[in-house]
């Protein structure tokens, strides 16, 4: 979170259990207070951090005994003294075997604190010791001695030398919430034991792309360009799986489309190698949960890797015993994600038994139906994600997008019928209307995702909504925000289609039953009364 | 470019001094704001930082004194 997220993370925090703690770093610690505060909230906790005075690090750890918890950001010259870039470059050069000699102190004083959790930010240092090769052989003893120590490492950019010049405080604006993330989830984590199951999604996890949209040429899991970091993901999963790690897939997509490219053999994992996967629209925290009860599995042995925050959030709130890990949006953020993933499933020895786990658990779970039942109610995530939904009436000018979105579509798609450019010319000539509609939100934009045409006679003749804002409530929105503006709408022309099950769902919640192939009537002042609430999560605005 | 009267670092500035809703910041100077100290000018650098995804040289920082100047350095920026 940044800044003024923090802030009104902490101003809608009710309150919960205390935890004191102890927040050690050599540097200036101030600037964490908000963020740490806000990481515990998040947890439903009120952080109480005490800080050390600047620079007392080293003889805190020197005076003995720890009083409570404490969590220490460690720094290079937390162990070797003469690296600290804000005390110049010594003199005379360094001994590296001397320095190592006094790292490991420094270490020992740490490991008489058992209970402390450790992070180590591995900060460049500035060259101290005559040459190249001495100087790794520094960075990495300090490196090796962390590692011993089970520190968790911090990104080396979160260090931002010009705010350690500036304040004191080791760690750039930017990185404070990242880093007191980490400090708190060290804190509050008590080592479970290794995960035994990962349930993965699909598109834009397992592979780039959405294969409803882009179908099985489309998506891209191979090591090149989009592929690259699925490829590296499923080479990490397929090592897993052959280590006893029962892999699960689960889309909100239909069966018949998903399965072809893990049959194909031409990906690292193929669908022999997942005791399940489940093909459903409905919730994924209720696929989880059944196959917790298939396996006879604790739900805290299950981790969940989706690329969807709204996925994440909905099995978070579900089924907070449920790991949930963020399939990383870009390929500097994957290493990071890759070691988080690992350390769950962190094992020393691999046994016969394991390696055949998976055919074991194939066997327990045949003719498993996907659940059928309702997520958790995400309104007020929702409502935190700051959306902003951009109206668009698409009746004149450019309607390229609009008219491509109606004819790739499959599955939020009233009735599947495709149209052409003429067709839709010729509805507009008549009277009828193009609208669309676009998504931002604070992790950036969607795009266009909405396109509804309406026919003359006020009958919704197509609307289709992409499956990658699916659960947002953009349908209902979109809706509300066209009849609330006046648009004559009198009916939806619906049709069932082998894929658009998400779209007979959504009949379904209005109308009460699915209606296939009828004309569905639509009582617009009512429709934009009920689902003002929906409409109040964005940002509605016309362009 | 920042508008002189961006909403966010309005926002950051009555967050980190403790100002009230709504309190006009655009003529806040170090100077004569008994709030901001070297602490909360820590906390004020590393909340612009946040909030607009820079990292700020420490000569910058100390030249980040005011309001205005805090405005003009975003604009240099292309923020």
């Amino acid at each position: 979170v940044n800044y003024l997220e923090a802030r009104r993370l902490i101003a809608g925090f009710a309150g919960g259990p205390e935890l004191p703690f102890l927040f050690a770093l050599s540097g200036t610690a101030d600037p964490f207070r908000l963020y740490v505060e806000a990481a515990a909230a998040k947890r439903g906790l009120s952080a109480r951090p005490r800080f050390l005075p600047f620079n007392t690090l080293h003889q805190h750890l020197m005076a003995g005994e720890s009083e409570g918890p404490e969590a220490y950001l460690l720094l290079p010259w937390d162990f070797v003294p003469e690296t600290d870039w804000r005390s110049g470059v010594p003199t005379e050069r360094l001994d590296v075997a001397e320095a190592i000699g006094h790292a490991e102190q420094v270490a020992e004083a740490l490991r008489r604190r058992p209970g402390a959790r450790l992070l180590y930010l591995p900060a460049p240092v500035p060259p101290i010791t005559g040459h190249a090769e001495s100087q790794l052989a520094l960075t990495r003893g300090l490196d090796a001695i962390a590692a011993r120590l089970g520190a968790r490492s911090v990104p080396a950019e979160s260090f931002s030398l010009g705010t350690y010049f500036g304040s004191g405080c080791p760690v750039g604006g930017a990185r404070l919430g990242q880093v007191a993330e980490m400090a708190i989830d060290a804190l509050t984590r008590t080592n479970p034991p290794p995960s035994k199951v990962l349930v993965t999604d699909l598109d834009n996890t397992l592979w780039a792309g959405v294969i409803a949209e882009d179908g099985p040429d489309g998506i891209r899991y191979r090591s090149e360009g989009a592929g690259y970091r699925h490829y590296v993901y499923q080479g990490l999963l397929a090592r897993l799986r052959r280590e006893g790690v029962l892999l699960a897939a689960v889309s909100r997509n239909d069966a018949s489309v998903i399965l072809p490219p893990l049959r194909a053999g031409q990906m690292p994992l193929g669908e022999a190698d997942f005791v399940a996967v489940v093909a459903s629209y409905h919730a994924k925290s209720a696929q989880i949960r059944q196959l917790s009860t298939q396996f006879n599995l604790g739900l805290d042995a299950f981790v969940f890797v989706d690329d969807n925050p709204v996925e994440l959030e909905e099995v978070g709130q579900t089924l907070p015993l449920v790991r949930t890990l963020a399939f990383p949006k870009h390929d500097e953020d994957l290493p990071a994600f890759l070691d988080r993933l690992a350390a769950c499933f962190d094992r020393r020895e691999v046994t016969g038994e394991d390696r055949n786990r998976t055919e074991l658990y194939r066997r327990r779970l045949e003719g498993m139906a996907p659940a059928e039942v309702k997520g958790a109610d995400l309104t007020r995530f929702l409502a935190d994600l700051q959306m902003r939904l951009v109206l668009h009436d698409r009746s004149e000018g450019d309607r390229t997008r609009a008219v491509q979105l109606i004819n790739k579509t499959n599955q939020f798609n009233a009735n599947g019928r495709r149209w052409t450019e003429e067709e839709v010319t010729g509805v507009l000539e008549r009277g009828g209307r193009l609208f669309g509609a676009s998504l931002a939100d604070r992790s950036g934009s969607h795009g266009e995702i909405v396109s509804c045409l309406v026919g003359p006679d006020g009958i919704i003749e197509a609307f289709v909504m992409s499956c990658r804002v699916f659960q947002r409530r953009v349908e209902y929105a979109f809706l509300a925000a066209l009849a609330g503006r006046g648009t004559p709408l009198v009916a939806l022309r619906h049709a069932r289609t082998e894929r658009n099950e998400p779209f007979a769902q959504f009949v379904e919640s209005e109308a009460g039953s699915d209606q296939d192939g009828e004309l569905v009537p639509i009582d617009a002042p009512a429709f934009a009364a009920s689902h003002d609430v929906d409409l109040r999560l964005f940002e509605v605005t016309w362009d | 470019v920042l508008d002189s009267n961006s909403p966010k670092l309005d926002d950051i500035f009555r967050a980190v001094l403790e100002l009230p809703a709504g309190t006009d910041v655009s003529g806040t100077r170090q100077e004569s704001e008994a709030g901001w100290d070297s602490l909360a000018h820590a906390v004020l650098i590393g909340a612009i930082e946040s909030e607009f995804n820079l990292q700020i040289d420490a000569a910058d920082s100390l030249e980040l004194n005011s309001y205005e100047a805090v405005s003009r350095f975003l604009e240099q920026r292309g923020l």
